[in-house]
């Protein structure tokens, strides 16, 4: 009786499931969080009988094979990438992305994570860094006595410094793309880094096609779609309810053979 | 041991046969794309007219597995890489060896080198039958027409994703990863399908219907109980005639 493992492939299944969309509520309000959605597949068919087998002298064959499946399997947590609102901060370093870009940020090892995240502040040096304290790539250095930033959709940073009506332009953000979005490694504090599944990043400027253009004064919210969380975690947790059902019958089935003698 | 013992032995394999199918099913209850399969039983009655104790006896036999293609509810995702059929017809994905294999999961995403790919990494096939290329500044926003035709954003299409038709007759057999694949040694020409339509943002849901599995199990393990019965009454009858035909010796 193959039942107690199948049904366990589908418990842990479910347990996988419910873990991906616990994440996902508990980031219903985190900046630029997308939402995640755990994929399933078939695990292998273990073949009993093999279809167009003879079953007689004269040539008859069987129509069908019998094929017992083995139970199931995540595949994937694929991240749904599509744009999250885009919530008014009236903060003028709050950045968001209208599009599909993503910042690049400098870790501290010298390697890059990228991020939808663009609530940055001001380091001690003036730099423009993420709220952990990472440097945005390529920086940004605030002049001391900036009155007031100005970042245009194409990424064009320029300050008003004391009492200079003309501003100074400081330099261009640049966002980065890449062939497989869903195969970045989501490593935590709103960051990813590319995989040999994601590809190396393209560096483009704002405005660029398919990269999209920047927004000053606004955070883009998660993806979440809270409602349809909670229905799939109600649907999971029946579907883990019915497994171990299963695992129920066949445990009474193997007791129902122990009490035959 | 008796013809009983064998005929309640043939239900008891079968039921756990049953089970283990049974639970695959309940286990695959939100696997995308997921076709139920159901075995299929038939009595057995052995030709042996010379011996009588077995005349008429009829045992149970597995004769295969069929899947039940109905189709499976379709669920609203949003995102541009998940498609659907709705209607009669599959995708088509390339396997390293072997044949293409067929699947009604859309479940997509592109792979590194830039071919639409499912989440286990088969491409899929386009209608001309070769892997569906989206080039990298495309990536971002794709629209999928009805007959799968994908356009980027300014318009430019880039491939159109194949239906492909499956004859009803046709034997299909799941090797996992969703994938279904034509019986060993047939072959199955890619067919375009006329009436189905690819709908873009939305997957099919496995076509599992858990209450039906339930009822199910519930009949498996009742007739696997009947046959536990019929051995131990069969092996009570044996003891009483024992003990009878004992006492007048």
């Amino acid at each position: 009786m193959k039942a107690l493992g199948i049904a366990a492939t589908g418990m842990m299944a479910q347990q996988t499931n419910v873990d991906v969309i616990a994440n996902n509520i508990a980031n219903a309000n985190t900046t630029g969080y997308k939402s995640s959605r755990a994929a399933f597949q078939d695990l292998i068919y273990q073949t009993v009988h093999e279809a167009g087998a003879l079953t007689s002298a004269s040539g008859n064959a069987r129509p069908v094979g019998t094929n017992i499946g083995l139970g199931v399997q995540n595949t994937g947590v694929i991240r749904l990438n599509t744009q999250g609102g885009l919530a008014q901060t009236e903060n003028q370093l709050d950045l968001a992305v209208d599009g599909h870009g993503f910042f690049v940020i400098n870790r501290p090892d010298g390697s890059q994570a990228y991020t939808r995240d663009g609530s940055f502040q001001l380091s001690s040096t003036g730099q423009l860094v993420s709220l952990e304290g990472y440097e945005l790539n390529p920086g940004i250095v605030m002049p001391e006595n900036t009155r007031h930033v100005e970042i245009n959709q194409e990424g064009v940073v320029s300050a008003f410094v004391e009492n200079d009506p003309n501003p100074v332009e400081l330099g261009q953000i640049t966002l980065a793309t890449f062939s497989n979005v869903a195969g970045l490694t989501p490593i935590g504090n709103n960051l990813l880094v590319a995989s040999a599944g994601s590809g190396e990043a393209t560096i483009a400027i704002p405005g660029d096609p398919g990269v999209g253009i920047l927004r000053q004064g606004y955070l883009e919210n998660s993806n979440v779609n809270v409602i349809k969380q909670v229905t799939d975690l109600i649907s999971a947790q029946r579907a883990y309810e019915m497994n171990s059902k299963a695992i129920e019958t066949a445990d009474q089935m193997l007791s129902t053979a122990n009490q035959i003698k | 041991m008796s013809g009983t013992n064998y005929v309640s032995m043939s239900l008891s394999v079968e039921m756990q046969r049953n089970l283990d199918s049974s639970t695959h099913n309940l286990a695959n209850s939100t696997t995308t794309g997921f076709k139920a399969s159901r075995p299929l039983f038939q009595s057995y009655i052995p030709d042996r007219s010379g011996l009588l104790s077995l005349q008429g006896v009829a045992y149970v036999k597995n004769i295969g597995t069929y899947i039940d293609q109905s189709q499976g509810t379709l669920m609203k995702t949003g995102s541009p890489y998940d498609v659907a059929i709705s209607g009669d017809g599959w995708f088509s994905f390339a396997q390293q060896e072997g044949p293409p294999g067929f699947s009604r999961n859309g479940n997509l995403t592109v792979s590194q080198n830039g071919n639409l790919v499912t989440v286990a990494g088969y491409p899929i096939l386009s209608s001309d039958g070769n892997p569906v290329a989206i080039p990298q500044e495309n990536t971002g926003l794709l629209s999928i027409g009805k007959d799968g035709v994908i356009s980027a954003e300014d318009g430019t299409v880039l491939g159109q994703i194949g239906v492909f038709k499956v004859p009803a007759n046709q034997r299909l057999n799941s090797i996992g990863n969703s994938l279904f694949v034509p019986g060993e040694g047939e072959d199955l020409p890619l067919q375009l399908s006329q009436d189905a339509e690819v709908l873009q943002g939305f997957i099919e849901q496995s076509n599992v219907q858990p209450i039906l599995e339930m009822t199910r199990m519930m009949d498996i393990q009742r007739a696997y109980e009947r046959a536990a019965k019929l051995t131990s009454g069969n092996d009570d009858l044996t003891r009483q005639a024992i003990q009878r035909l004992g006492r007048y010796t």
